[in-house]
């Protein structure tokens, strides 16, 4: 410990301790601009200069460290001038537009003006001028003029991201932020640069002028995107969602967002939006009233008898109405039909020990199997890249490879043989591994049940393995947890599907999940949608699956029902309600009650817990055998799906196009360039793709993205032989 | 018996001499008064010379207004046509004539000189709605409009 005094209180602080921050565990504020907790110390705005014995100058707070018997002063006249005039110089060339800024009112420069500044400038010569209104990235707005050259937004990018995409640009008072090369600042977490920036300078596009900080009304939740849990601020204005921003939960996100969480909100605006409930009538959805609506679900559910319902979804629920599903189907409705997986995804549960997030800050090995968290868990991969940044070593097993090269790769899979399938490259690790004490931290996609079993020896070979499993939904854990799998002599959704295509099923009850685009086999499916003879979709829009619904139930968003989730690791994740729910919109709790109560059960006894369900077991996928030449693979995309991101406004101008992407030398064998359009047949099923090309993608493999609406891979089959044949450019006349 | 008298007496004295005094009220409304310039009445929200709006709906007269009368949504100016100079102006603009107590402090708020109240005062109406006055009502119009 160190002994110091500050402003006459003496105080002993750990070694390293930087002098701001002791100074305000003691309550003693020291104004800051460029410091930020998640930042390493820096010292560019010289706002935090404070008075320190025996040093001749005064010296930044949040750069000094302490040392032995130091004597800082905080209250001097000194140092109160000090602050003034380094104020006045950054406003020096300030536009002083806060009235049409929108950070006004929540900006750090205008309270520390307040606080600390002079009431004039001594300066009367011309501002200098600067870039206004910049396009920076496709959800960021720059304003030159009223950056201070804080560097926060360069840090973050460079010590969080590790990516370099912005940096200072020119000299002396011509300094500026700008982007690599002019390049729009694209990267998935663009958006925290607005959080970070303490004025104005960057500002973002969807909530440009739509409100001032004091028309807000905000609560504490948490991002219901993705299975991170990123713990975030909601504001609204007058009920209408406009903003949201990260919060600091040290074991989560650490106060970054990705892009998708932070600016996906719009869909809870989206006119698309169900608001009534609908029945088929005369082969025609119709709106109807919720008495008529239940009562005809409540009809088909008693008419089908246990044995031929089935339930599928549950991952989107909050955990109480994840437990409530269960409740209805398994006690309730009797049946043991019931599965919250609509995908490849086998399990969202470890079956090792789980890992946490923070786990990853600690691992001596990192491997990724099968998963791109970059892109399925944006706010995770940020621990992967600092991971990196230390040295530690990170394996991908997995169709490509997202950060390479120079990074261990074991390229797939079940679709080369050659090289092996993914569980034996994995088995392959674990011998290689086996016998070293080392925390190895294993993040994983859920799917493919060899690996599933793979992973269970690595519970004996390396106890100290941590498992992480990113869910395919954001609470497909939870939806676990509450026993949303099949039961004893239950069917799987595969087997749900199948039975459905067959005729042996007479409701389908479809709870927030699209399997038309998400099932892998995308003929079974569309064949059980079509055929099932009463189906029920519960969700906020008309998804691909709602198509040949019967029953077409409409529900509130996450942002306007309060309850608790939890995340990949398993970790208690709180949701509170923003704004209410369009009138006439129940939640799923709501429509889960009123079913129970109309079937005859009870909800007013705590529902008892279910047994932990014996996951993965029963999902048959089927895998085509190994065949020569391409073949397709699939990957997950942040932007992919017929949800709320495609309802999203604010997201359209990321969201993905349909592509497919080959190893340069199998292009290059086929005479194909990036940005060409060719047609993908695999079976008899097409698709239209335009080509990019990667040598981060395996040699032998067609990758193409998942759930994309518009172009739907699970028309194909993954693994089988594909050709590409050129489209012939249309003659465009100009 | 003098007692209860006097004071009648009195007060019809008064009474006959204001008669003959020169009146006080004013015939209204047939008759009106002309008010001084400053008087606090109905807003309007004014141009720039060049007739572009002066409003950048900055919202700093609805946080200044002490009866929460102001309404403001700003939104981004579309730059081949915009309203306002700059990137901002205020597309929704309202202001509850019932709830507004006319003290003026959105006026003296607003960083543009953008509103001000006029010395209009005529405000009744037979139901409330129309006592929410929103832009085309506020904004003077341009001066080609107004010939
Ligand atoms: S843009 Fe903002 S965060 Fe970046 S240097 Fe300027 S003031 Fe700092
Ligand atoms: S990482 Fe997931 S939880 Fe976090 S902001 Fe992004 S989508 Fe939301
Ligand atoms: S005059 Fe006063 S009460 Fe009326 S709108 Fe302006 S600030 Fe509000
Ligand atoms: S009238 Fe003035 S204070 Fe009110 S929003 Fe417009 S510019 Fe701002
Ligand atoms: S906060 Fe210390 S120099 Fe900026």
């Amino acid at each position: 410990m160190i002994n110091l005094t500050i402003d006459g209180r003496q105080t002993s602080v750990p070694e390293g301790t930087l002098v701001l921050h002791a100074a305000r565990e003691l309550g003693i504020d020291i104004p800051t601009f460029c410091h930020h907790a998640r930042l390493l110390p820096f010292g560019a705005c010289r706002m935090c200069l404070v008075e320190i014995e025996k040093a001749p100058k005064l010296q930044t707070a949040c750069t000094t460290v302490v040392s032995e018997g130091m004597v800082v002063r905080t209250d001097t006249e000194q140092v109160r001038l000090t602050r003034q005039s380094v104020l006045e110089f950054l406003l020096a060339n300030h536009p002083l537009d806060c009235p049409v800024c929108d950070k006004g009112g929540e900006c750090e420069l205008q309270d520390l003006t307040h606080r600390w500044g002079a009431p004039a400038s001594q300066f009367r010569e011309a501002k200098n001028r600067k870039g206004k209104a910049l396009p920076f990235g496709p959800f960021i707005v720059m304003d030159e003029e009223r950056c201070i050259l804080c560097q926060r937004c360069v840090r973050f990018d460079q010590e969080v991201l590790g990516e370099g995409g912005i940096g200072l640009m020119g000299r002396g008072f011509r300094t500026r932020v700008g982007t690599f090369q002019g390049r729009p600042y694209d990267t998935p977490f663009s958006g925290n640069v607005v959080d970070l920036c303490p004025v104005g300078a960057l500002t973002s596009r969807p909530y440009r002028f739509r409100a001032r900080p004091w028309d807000l009304t905000s609560v504490a939740s948490t991002c219901l995107h993705c299975s991170v849990g990123c713990a975030a601020r909601l504001d609204a204005r007058e009920n209408h969602w406009v903003r949201l921003r990260g919060a600091d939960d040290p074991a989560v996100n650490q106060g970054w967002l990705c892009d998708r969480g932070r600016y996906g909100f719009g869909f809870a605006a989206s006119p698309e939006r169900l608001t009534a409930p609908q029945l088929r009538r005369g082969g025609k959805l119709a709106a109807t009233s919720w008495e008529e609506a239940l009562d005809r679900v409540v009809q088909a559910l008693r008419e089908a008898g246990p044995d031929r319902v089935g339930i599928i979804g549950g991952g989107r629920l909050t955990d109480q109405e994840a437990a409530l599903l269960h409740h209805l189907g398994r006690q309730v409705l009797g049946t043991a039909h019931l599965d919250r997986r609509a995908g490849r995804q086998l399990t969202a549960t470890p079956h090792l020990a789980g890992g946490t997030l923070e786990d990853l800050d600690r691992a001596a090995h990192i491997v990724l199997i099968g998963c791109d968290p970059e892109e399925t868990a944006p706010v995770l991969a940020l621990r992967v890249r600092q991971a990196l940044r230390r040295g530690t070593p990170v394996t991908e097993l997995g169709p490509w490879q997202t950060y390479g090269p120079g990074h261990a790769w074991i390229p797939p899979s079940r679709w080369l043989p050659a090289v092996g399938s993914t569980a034996t490259a994995l088995a392959g690790l674990r011998e290689e591994l086996a016998g070293q004490d080392q925390p190895v931290v294993l993040v994983w996609s859920g799917e493919d049940a060899a690996v599933h079993d793979e992973l269970a020896r690595w519970r004996q070979a390396m106890p100290g393995a941590r498992l992480l499993i990113v869910g395919d939904q954001p609470n497909a854990r939870g939806a676990e947890a509450a026993g949303l799998l099949p039961g004893s002599g239950g069917r799987s959704t595969p087997e749900l599907l199948a039975a459905a295509a067959a005729g042996d099923l007479q409701v389908l009850y479809l709870v927030g999940v699209n399997p038309a685009l998400s099932f892998p086999d995308g003929a079974l499916v569309r064949e059980a949608l079509e055929k099932v003879p009463f189906l029920v979709v519960q969700d906020l829009f008309a998804t691909e699956s709602a198509r040949s619904a019967h029953a077409l139930l409409p529900v509130a968003a996450w942002s306007e029902k309060t309850g608790s989730w939890s995340n990949l690791e398993g970790r208690h994740r709180p949701l509170a309600a923003l704004t209410p729910a369009p009138e006439n919109l129940p939640d799923d709790g709501g429509i889960f009650r009123e079913l129970i109560r109309r079937l005859g059960g009870e909800v007013s006894a705590p529902l008892p817990a279910p047994a932990p369900p014996a996951a993965a077991a029963a999902y048959p996928l089927s895998t085509p055998p190994a065949a020569e030449g391409l073949r397709v693979a699939t990957v997950e995309l942040t932007y992919s799906g017929g949800g709320t991101v495609l309802h999203a406004p604010a997201l359209s101008p990321v969201l993905p196009e349909a592509w497919v992407t080959l190893h340069p030398e199998e292009a290059a064998r086929r005479d194909l360039a990036p940005g060409q359009v060719v047609e993908l047949s695999c079976g008899d099923s097409r698709l239209t793709l335009s080509v990019r090309t990667s040598a981060q993608v395996a040699p032998g493999l067609a990758l193409v993205p998942r759930r994309l609406p518009h172009s739907p891979d699970n028309l194909l089959t993954e693994g089988a032989a594909v050709a590409l044949t050129p489209v012939p450019r249309k003659e465009v006349l100009p | 018996m003098s007692e209860p008298v006097t004071p009648l007496v009195k007060g019809l004295f008064i009474t006959l001499r204001y008669l003959f005094q020169k009146k006080v009220t004013v015939q209204y409304p047939e008759q009106k008064r002309t008010y001084p310039e400053r008087f606090r009445g109905r807003h309007q929200l004014t141009r720039h010379a060049d007739g572009s709006e002066r409003c950048v709906g900055c919202e700093l007269c609805a946080q200044a207004c002490p009866s929460g009368a102001i309404r403001v949504v700003a939104a981004e100016n579309d730059p081949d046509h915009p309203h306002s100079p700059g990137e901002r102006y205020g597309a929704t603009y309202e202001v509850n004539m019932i709830r507004c107590i006319f003290c003026g402090f959105c006026q003296e708020a607003c960083p543009t000189g953008a509103v001000v109240l006029t010395p209009f005062n005529e405000l009744a109406e037979y139901r409330r709605d129309p006592l929410t006055y929103e832009k085309p009502r506020l904004l003077v119009p341009r001066k080609e409009e107004a010939r």
